[in-house]
């Protein structure tokens, strides 16, 4: 097979774009120094970031032909490798590899990426940053991609702490308000404890299969179960990959960063912390899917873990005032979904989820910050209302996102999570303790989608309309909004379940990369689902969806009084509620105070006047004992000089000394 | 030409002594000059290196003197070497030094002259301490390149300058006092002071005299890390020492700690060194850790940034004991990765500092919205440090970590919360230094950084870089000298299994069959 090399220029025009738009931004700070003007190199910016995303975007689409034109069992391009590190016993080889799964992700994250790219230049106009914000924006694709192509972990590593720096980059992008930068810093943080976590797995890893090369680590995971008395470390090294996993996508307990994260600007909400980033966790499962498979244990795991997290995240959002605060807390709770389809084992189902949901919630993400940009910066939904007359295209493509969030039948998100709530079901045993919780989060999932809905474009405006106009934005952030739209309605034909009489194309796509996980987790008897479950299912799935919409819209369709309501039926729940289950207040109280308090004390008791306290108590005393060496402090060189002769006349006594004996 | 490169710098001094008091511009350009040339040789020397030869190359060796001793004189050569272990911090010492000369520009305005004449016989001392292939030569040039820095610290430094001298002049003397006893005892005993020879015959030694002169010499090197628990004369070290001062003593000065550990303790004792291993590892990871709290706890920015340099010492230590192959190549990558992350760190907490003559955190804030260059500077240096992937950090850091989870995954697992707590600390300084909005009216007309300033950081951004993205280039000319060592330190491993009759401690990767592994 020959090297496609071609694909090393799917990372790095993103790359050559960043670094282009880093050098633009420092030429509008000169020319704003100069009182010159700066549109002419901000528009510049803008079209070299959207190039650098619609090339790779292409190229992406060519390696899908590519493939497709392959028979399964071959598809897979790989270019050339880089060697990264090389230490005799210890070698690190990168290439970019295309298979089925990292072409959807391609997609996705240049597609998607792309239509946030062109929505952003619409929305950030008028940002002192602007060309550093697609400076940051592209680097951010770069790293994704980077993240996404790495056949090596550790070259996934690379871009995995890339897009976590773009992330603290973009986060904490308005700087000068102060908590954006702590938010970007807290993300940055609370991510490398998942890292620490990743890079121990791939020692493990590393010890037992002498290589981070992934496909050569997934072909030998059979024969090392085989042996067996290995399982127990390939076990840890996926636990702690998992924990990684947890930091990057935001699971229990470390998603404590990402309602934080949405102090960045809106683009970056819906790009990174939606569609792409914090699901790159998911990816790296099914990239692994041998090594995850080989312990279900481990599986039952991640689902109680995900489940536990889309419940806690679900419930949260119900009572957010703040309307990106509803999306960040629903993102947590649907990358819970993703979670839960690999613990059963769906792989594809949960790819399928992270697809339909990078369509629906960038799509809803962007509708807010349309909203956001027409209200002036305001995110409070209690000051809202009535929007629907003021941004129709907002709010028609707003109700397709929140539609297909809820789980409305027929539309992308309905199939996507009836899919990993079917195999969680067929699976049967504790796995069903997770369905419920499942279908319970579904239920909550519509209800606050609704509220979302009801509370922002219903009822009363409930802002100073003399001082307030709200405004549709330009086509420039509408028309990728329609797009998108599009998709989160109709990307539900990818994954029809296999009750109806279409192919799953997503399943059959993905097949070649699953089939190993399968082998390992399920050998012969997949677990399978009458028809009439089936049936019965996608039907419970659709009553649920509309009966908590109908329930969610109507109570608030007319205005915040049932949230005032909620709150004075029982005030604490409800403050608990608004604070994510007061598990960032436990960190900051039972993690961070702590661990700042032992570096005080270690700082002044330990440090300053137990180590430094003996090293000068000895000094005292020496100094005590001989006052002379005070002149030396003094600086003279003669003095130096003098005792240097000294020293040397001691030495050479010593030596004959020692020379005669 | 190693003799050329030692003693330049010497030459310049001579020549900078001899101008008259007042000629500041002439004293700068002589001493750019000639560490501009020594690095032209230094770049040169690295380029012919040849990475696959373990031996010392360019040799020179002069007879020098010779010390009575039994049966007959011990001679003492002048001998000049460069190899694997060398060759990187002799190329980092010689690349900084003219950036070194160029950034005093900034901060030293009086007294420039001596200024001058310290730095370049500092160099000298450096650069012979690390191509000397005698150890009485080794010796002489380490007391050598200590007492400049006692200068720089005691003339040019802050206000608790002489506290911090005397306790970095006190903590010197007794390190070397311990190392000399070493080198007496050692060279007396085997009756040559020729460093290949020793490091060959030191194994006929019976293992209590191996044991006392390893200590004795890893006592010395510990207190120039520093690793714990001898690390307090540091903080306050650079904390009182010029912006120079402090990218030569973090840059090159504590390298020769660490490349001392790693000759003279590692590569000549290396079986006393594989029993003392887990006692450093430990210090090392321990050091990672206690160094980023006490880091975290500081109100003063640069001595931050000095804790910061215990914590990632911690590394270099933790790795070299490891005595795995990932591990020596990593902490050996890292020490240059220190030098170039530190001294870009300390060049810049310099420059803000020249311009707001303060150190404290609450002083700044916000810095980032009229400092934009400053801000890119200081972000690229944090990261560099925070061991992101790309840039040099990280290749050091994982390696070692590597390495260390191969001979102890306790230690490793210890050292890697560092990867955590030292994007706290980093994270924290630039938060607090670079964003939220201005508080101080003296921060808003802060001047960006001007051409020299960048300038003279470029060289190290672009080396960041590239070690970062290219390491094997780096590696590949430290290869064949530390393997030997790795090869010597695997045999003693596999002797002392067999004798105890286990299993293999170090785990070898399960066979597999009919898979190929690349």
């Amino acid at each position: 097979m020959p090297y496609e090399n071609w694909l090393w220029w799917i990372p790095a025009l993103p790359f050559i774009g960043a670094i282009g738009c880093g050098a633009l931004h420092f030429v509008t700070l000169s020319a704003r120094r100069q009182g010159r003007e700066e549109s002419a190199v901000t528009r510049a910016a803008a079209m070299l970031a959207c190039a650098a995303v619609a090339i790779p975007f292409i190229f992406s689409l060519q390696a899908f032909n590519k493939l497709k034109g392959l028979s399964p069992a071959e598809r897979v391009l790989e270019s050339g490798a880089w060697d990264w590190i090389d230490t005799g016993s210890f070698a690190i080889d990168v290439s970019m590899v295309v298979d089925p799964l990292s072409s959807i992700m391609l997609l996705v994250v240049t597609g998607v990426g792309l239509l946030i790219h062109i929505y952003a230049t619409g929305y950030m106009k008028g940002d002192p940053g602007y060309a550093k914000f697609f400076a940051y924006l592209n680097l951010f694709v770069a790293a994704m991609l980077m993240l996404v192509l790495s056949s090596n972990l550790l070259g996934m590593f690379i871009g995995w702490e890339g897009v976590g720096l773009c992330s603290y980059l973009l986060i904490g992008f308005w700087f000068e308000k102060g908590w954006p930068a702590e938010a970007g810093q807290k993300a940055f943080v609370t991510n490398r404890i998942g890292d620490a976590c990743f890079i121990i797995g791939s020692f493990l890893l590393v010890r037992l299969f002498g290589t981070l090369d992934m496909s050569d680590i997934g072909a030998a995971v059979p024969a090392l179960l085989e042996d067996g008395s290995r399982s127990f470390q390939l076990f840890l090294a996926a636990l702690l990959l998992f924990g990684g996993a947890c930091g990057k996508s935001a699971q229990l307990p470390l998603f404590v960063w990402l309602p934080d994260a949405m102090a960045g600007p809106t683009p970056v909400s819906a790009l990174i912390h939606a569609a792409t980033m914090v699901t790159s966790g998911v990816y790296l499962v099914v990239r692994l899917n041998p090594v995850f498979a080989a312990s279900e244990g481990l599986l039952l795991f991640i689902g109680i873990i995900a489940a536990a997290t889309a419940l806690i995240a679900g419930t949260s959002a119900l009572a957010q005032r703040d309307l990106k605060g509803v999306l960040a807390y629903s993102t947590v709770s649907q990358l819970g979904y993703m979670f839960l389809g690999l613990a059963a084992g769906a792989w594809a189902s949960a790819i399928f989820h992270l697809v339909t949901h990078a369509f629906f919630k960038a799509l809803l993400f962007l509708g807010a910050g349309s909203v956001i940009h027409g209200m002036h910066e305001e995110q409070d939904m209690h000051k809202m209302g009535g929007l629907r007359r003021h941004m129709p295209r907002t709010y028609i493509t707003f109700l397709a996102g929140a539609a297909a969030l809820s789980g409305l039948p027929v539309l992308s998100g309905y199939f996507s999570k009836d899919e990993i709530l079917a195999m969680n079901f067929a699976q049967g045993g504790l796995h069903l303790g997770l369905w419920v919780v499942g279908v319970a989060t579904a239920a909550i999932t519509a209800f606050y989608t609704w509220r979302m809905v009801g509370l922002t474009f219903f009822g009363d405006e409930r802002f100073d309309t003399s001082k307030v106009h709200p405004h549709e934005s330009p086509s420039t952030m509408t028309i990728p909004l329609v797009i998108l739209a599009l998709l989160a309605v109709g990307g539900g034909v990818f994954g029809l379940p296999p009750v109806l009489p279409f192919t799953h194309i997503f399943e059959q796509w993905l097949a070649p990369v699953t089939a190993p996980g399968d082998a390992i987790l399920f050998g012969d008897n997949r677990p399978h689902l009458s028809h009439a479950a089936e049936w019965a299912l996608l039907a419970l799935g659709a009553f649920i969806a509309l009966f908590f919409s109908h329930k969610g819209f109507h109570a608030y369709k007319h205005g915040k009084k049932f949230d005032e309501v909620l709150a004075a039926k029982n005030e604490a729940i409800y403050a608990k509620l608004q604070d994510g289950w007061g598990i960032d207040s436990g960190f900051k109280l039972w993690l961070l105070q702590p661990l700042r308090l032992v570096s005080f004390v270690i700082a002044v008791i330990v440090d300053q006047f137990t180590i430094d306290g003996a090293v000068n108590g000895s000094a005292n005393l020496a100094k005590a004992c001989g006052s002379k060496l005070r002149s030396l402090t003094d600086g003279g060189v003669s003095n130096y000089g003098l005792w240097m002769g000294a020293g040397a006349t001691v030495l050479a006594l010593i030596w004959i000394s020692g020379g005669a004996a | 030409m190693l003799t050329a490169m030692t003693f330049l710098p010497l030459v310049g001094a001579i020549l900078i002594a001899l101008t008259p008091g007042g000629a500041e511009a002439l004293q700068r350009m002589l001493a750019l000059l000639f560490t501009v040339v020594v690095a032209g040789l230094g770049i040169t020397l690295y380029l012919g290196f040849d990475g696959s030869n373990p031996a010392a190359q360019q040799l020179v060796e002069h007879a020098w003197f010779s010390l009575p001793g039994t049966p007959h004189d011990i001679p003492v050569y002048f001998k000049l070497g460069v190899d694997g272990i060398s060759i990187l911090l002799v190329a980092l010492t010689a690349v900084l030094m003219p950036l070194v000369v160029l950034s005093t520009k900034g901060h030293i305005n009086k007294r420039v002259k001596e200024f001058m004449i310290w730095l370049l016989l500092m160099e000298t001392g450096m650069l012979g301490v690390f191509l000397s292939m005698d150890l009485i030569l080794f010796y002489f040039f380490w007391e050598l390149s200590l007492i400049p820095l006692y200068f720089i610290l005691g003339i040019w430094g802050g206000e608790r300058r002489i506290y911090a001298t005397t306790k970095f002049f006190l903590y010197t003397v007794a390190g070397s006092l311990l190392m000399m006893l070493g080198v007496i005892w050692l060279t007396w005993t085997l009756g040559t002071s020729d460093i290949t020879e020793l490091t060959g015959a030191t194994a006929q030694l019976p293992g209590a005299t191996q044991a006392w002169i390893f200590a004795s010499f890893a006592l010395g090197f510990s207190i120039k890390v520093p690793v714990l628990p001898f690390h307090t004369w540091l903080a306050d070290a650079h904390t009182e020492a010029p912006t120079s001062g402090s990218v030569v003593l973090a840059g090159v000065l504590l390298k020769m700690g660490t490349y001392g550990l790693l000759r003279f303790g590692i590569g000549m004792f290396p079986e006393v060194a594989l029993s003392a291993a887990p006692l450093f590892m430990g210090l090392g990871a321990i050091g990672i850790v206690y160094g980023a709290f006490l880091a975290w706890a500081q109100t003063d920015i640069k001595r931050l940034v000095a804790c910061s340099s215990v914590s990632h010492l911690g590394f270099v230590v933790m790795g070299l004991f490891a005595m795995t192959q990932e591990g020596l190549r990593g902490s050996v990558i890292q020490m240059v990765n220190h030098g170039l992350s530190t001294g870009l760190l300390f060049l810049l907490v310099g420059m803000i500092y020249e311009r707001r003559h303060t150190r404290d955190f609450e002083q700044y804030g916000g810095i980032a919205s009229v400092m934009p260059i400053y801000a890119f500077f200081f972000v690229f240096a944090m990261l560099s440090s925070v061991g992101l992937p790309f840039l040099n950090g990280f290749v050091g850091e994982y390696l070692i970590l590597l390495g260390t989870f191969k001979a102890s995954p306790l230690w490793a697992c210890v050292g890697v919360t560092g990867v955590i707590f030292g994007a706290v600390y980093l994270l924290m300084a630039t938060r607090k230094l670079l964003f939220g909005p201005i508080t101080v009216a003296a921060n808003r007309k802060l001047q960006d950084l001007n051409g020299r300033e960048v300038g003279l950081m470029i060289p190290l951004v672009l080396l960041c870089l590239w070690i970062g993205v290219r390491p094997n280039y780096f590696m590949d000319k430290t290869g064949a000298s530390i393997d030997q060592i790795v090869e010597r330190v695997d045999n003693l491993r596999e002797a002392r299994i067999e004798a105890m009759g286990s299993v293999p401690v170090l785990p070898t990767p399960v066979e597999l069959d009919g898979v190929k592994l690349r």
